[in-house]
């Protein structure tokens, strides 16, 4: 028995290592393809414009990420976003004081994260106290996010004034080339790999995303955890809220919408399960850069940019299908 | 004699494993035909090889007098083999007749209607067959286990079967279930139908195998008619060596009462009382349903409790969940770990320390290094088998998987621990270690109660037993002047009355 067990392969983690090695491919083959058909693609004028965009949707890709390892989902996440985007906005442009001047950054920075705590704080109490499956009270988080994007701002958009620093959050580069944003991307995934990795309550996401009931029995106190989960998601989302409004200098009642649905797609194509336990933080970066480069060269080469969501929904489908039989196969060689 | 199924020199390779070498297997017809082997020994995969789930790399197949040549699960039912399997497939929400007929229903209109009162009826004819009643309009999910297994059974013949697998089926039904269980198959035998048996519950076959094969590592180490071969034998050939004790001796100073829980009521439990001390294996007896699982349950704060008081060590705690009762040393081992203990797509490592990650970290941060070591002493200690703690406990062999779960709590320092069905699904040589694991730790000053539907295992390994039955405890009795008749009559509350049946004759 024990010769035969030593000759069984080991699965220690649900390795995305291999999907991501794919889809570094099909990402270097995008690129490839673009660099020929437009000259523009490779300028750094329009990588800098890749990174900035790219770096909304990583950001939100993590958020969905920890959600999605600890064995929930986010449906509000894009409204999270667009709502938090809002309240930062509104106290930038000092809503309430005199209207030709700016009111303060950093109170900004704090009210739009502070919202997406709030967010994450009722989001959580309504999974994990009254039990409520995360796709119903998600959906209806996102409703009620909906309603107050319109509803607290008065009517329409909170343009933030040309003077304002606020952009400078989002659209700096730094010695002249180099976009805060990717410095975003780099440090808050680094920040958040470690939190998950290293720290006893980002462990605890992996245990009750494996199996809840097991959790609860070993001890760990399901509820608290849970809630907490959901605040880190819906607080890296108002981080992404915040940067969003900050790189379109406008809170908008636009700005996130349907994000939610690229979050999922790029961690599920950066090799996040969606059974919970498992998931990338790094993936998330391969994911946001797919989707942005393939938008990116369409919009380069005139191409109505709405295929690209035909192409990222036939992608994902083959991206998970692929990734299964890979998973069955290794599967079907430990079953004895 | 004729002869139904051949297996020949059937082998099976899988990547780095040879599964299955030259496994011969003869059933004959209108027989029950156990099949019996430790985990992993190739049964599982034999029957896969049999049903077309996999294909057999060499070998020759005869059934019914022609070779047998399946792709395809589907295609070995309707060509007559049908394979009840431990685990149930059925539809919960949907009723008995539409889970029998599920795929095949009788229909009208066009085909395009189902013929709900022609379902009926043909349920009725079925359930005449195997002399058994059950309402075809129930839904499933208000069945018990017993009554799920014969829906199984009854779709099983729904076509028409020849040959029955039944995995594991008495593994979760209690005494009486399982008594009708044997009825329906030997009904079944008596009518022509062959019956591969496959169960680790060696005790029950006398009421019902005819002959046994006997596999171990992927080879198949004999035939023989039951009559002819003893327990030991089974086993022996099962393990390939002598089993002269199938309980561990121990030698456990018993001390203190360490865990102590008064007068617990709640909807499952009526005024129950218990009491662990260190050193003892406290073994809890009764059918399945009595309110053990219930009771302990309750005192580890998984369950609601309307009152009730416990006391560890002679104070009084308060226990209002499992966390609670982790930090007061209590630890709880499920009776079944793949849904309620085990992280299975984690691995032994993280489902050693999860439950003790506090004190494996420094200020919120956890210290990988001094887990990894402590990991690998535990795989060491318990000898976990597995290739590296990074390893997916859903790989690992039911035994196995207990010992992680026991290497957890171990890992928590925890001074009661609450084995609930220890060895269920466990092949004999595992439970073997299981045991002497569960000795070790009475040894070293844990108390231990564990809840056993085994008989055997409850007397085997308890220094006390209690019974209970409907909620109640029904009897407490010192493992010196217990048996199994009087834990029987205690686990069906007609104690009293054969204590009595007794002072008349004496």
């Amino acid at each position: 028995m024990a010769e035969k067990a030593k000759k069984k392969k080991v699965v220690d983690s649900g390795s995305a290592k291999g999907q991501q090695i794919t889809m570094l491919f099909v990402i270097l083959a995008i690129c490839i393809i673009w660099t020929i058909m437009s000259e523009y693609f490779l300028t750094v004028d329009n990588w800098v414009n890749i990174v900035h965009t790219m770096c909304v949707t990583t950001v939100a890709g993590y958020a969905m990420t920890i959600c999605l390892i600890n064995g929930g989902v986010d449906l509000s996440l894009g409204y999270t976003i667009c709502f938090s985007g809002i309240t930062a906005a509104m106290v930038v442009y000092d809503f309430y004081g005199k209207k030709d001047s700016s009111g303060s950054i950093p109170i900004g920075l704090a009210v739009g994260i502070g919202t997406g705590i709030v967010v994450g704080l009722v989001n959580g109490i309504v999974v994990a106290r009254l039990g409520l499956p995360p796709y119903l009270s998600t959906l209806a988080m996102q409703m009620v996010l909906k309603g107050l994007a319109y509803l607290l701002p008065g009517l329409g958009p909170v343009y933030i004034s040309t003077s304002s620093r606020y952009r400078d959050l989002a659209q700096t580069r730094i010695g002249g080339v180099i976009p805060v944003t990717f410095i975003y991307v780099v440090a808050f995934g680094l920040i958040l790999w470690f939190f998950m990795r290293k720290t006893v309550l980002g462990r605890r996401f992996y245990a009750i995303g494996s199996n809840t009931e097991a959790a609860r029995l070993s001890g760990i106190n399901v509820t608290s955890t849970r809630i907490c989960a959901y605040v880190v998601t819906s607080m890296m989302a108002a981080v992404a809220g915040v940067l969003q409004s900050a790189r379109v200098n406008v809170g908008s009642q636009t700005n996130g919408v349907g994000m939610e649905g690229d979050a999922t797609v790029a961690a599920v194509i950066g090799g996040t399960s969606m059974g919970g336990g498992h998931g990338s933080l790094f993936g998330c970066i391969i994911g946001g850069l797919f989707m942005t480069l393939l938008k990116n060269g369409m919009n380069l080469l005139n191409i109505n940019a709405n295929w690209q969501f035909v192409l990222i929904g036939i992608f994902l489908v083959i991206s998970v299908v692929v990734d299964t039989i890979r998973r069955e196969r290794e599967m079907s060689k430990l079953d004895v | 004699m004729s002869v139904l199924l051949k297996m020949e020199k059937i082998n099976k390779y899988f990547p780095g494993v040879h599964a299955l070498t030259d496994v011969d297997l003869e059933v004959r017809p209108g027989e029950v035909h156990a099949l019996i082997g430790e985990n992993g020994a190739g049964k599982s995969t034999l029957m896969k090889c049999l049903t077309g789930v996999y294909k057999a790399d060499s070998g020759t197949i005869t059934f019914d007098g022609e070779p047998w040549d399946v792709k395809n699960p589907k295609e070995s039912t309707d060509k007559g083999i049908s394979i009840v399997h431990q685990e149930f497939n059925l539809m919960p929400a949907l009723t008995v007749k539409e889970n029998i007929f599920i795929a095949r229903e009788p229909r009208k209109g066009g085909g395009w209607l189902m013929n709900d009162e022609e379902m009926r009826v043909q349920c009725r004819e079925l359930m005449k067959r195997v002399e058994f009643e059950l309402d075809p309009d129930t839904e499933v999910s208000y069945l018990s286990t017993a009554h799920c297994q014969m829906v199984e059974i009854l779709r099983a013949l729904l076509t028409d079967v020849k040959l029955l697998v039944l995995d594991e089926p008495t593994s979760s039904l209690t005494a009486d279930e399982t008594e009708l269980l044997f009825k329906t198959i030997r009904l079944l035998r008596d009518r022509g139908v062959a019956i591969i048996y496959i169960s680790h519950r060696l005790d029950e076959f006398e009421h019902i195998v005819d002959r046994v094969t006997v596999l171990r590592d992927g080879h198949t180490v004999g035939t023989a008619n039951y009559k002819d071969i003893t327990l030991n034998d089974m086993i022996r050939m099962m393990i390939g060596r002598e089993m002269t004790e199938q309980y561990p001796s121990r030698n456990a100073k018993i001390g203190d009462v360490v865990l102590e829980a008064k007068n617990f009521i709640n909807p499952k439990l009526h005024d129950v009382s218990l009491y662990v001390r260190s050193g003892e294996i406290l073994g809890m007896s009764g059918l399945v349903g009595a309110g053990r699982t219930e009771f302990c349950r309750a005192i580890y704060g998984a369950d609601k409790l309307n009152s009730g008081e416990l006391y560890l060590r002679g104070e009084k705690i308060n226990i209002k969940s499992p966390s609670d009762a982790v930090k007061y040393g209590i630890a709880y081992l499920s009776e079944d770990r793949k849904r309620d203990g085990l992280m299975l797509n984690q691995g032994v490592d993280f489902n050693t320390y999860i439950a003790n990650l506090k004190e494996y970290s420094h200020t919120g941060f956890v210290d990988d290094k001094a887990i990894n070591d402590t990991v690998d002493s535990y795989i060491d200690r318990l000898e976990i088998k597995t290739p590296s703690h990074k390893q997916w406990t859903q790989y690992l062999s039911g035994g196995n998987q207990q010992k992680v779960l026991v290497a957890r709590w171990l890992c928590k320092k925890s001074d009661v621990m609450i084995f609930d069905e220890p060895t269920r699904g466990i092949d004999v040589g595992s439970k073997y270690e299981i045991y002497k694991l569960m000795n070790q730790l009475a040894e070293a000053g844990h108390a231990i109660i564990m809840i056993s539907s085994e008989m055997q295992e409850v007397l085997g390994m308890s220094d006390r037993i209690m019974v209970m039955y409907e909620g109640n405890v029904t009897g407490e009795v010192d493992i010196s002047e217990a048996n199994q008749e009087i834990l029987m009559h205690m686990a069906s509350n007609t104690y009293e009355q054969y204590k009595a049946s007794l002072n008349q004759e004496g």
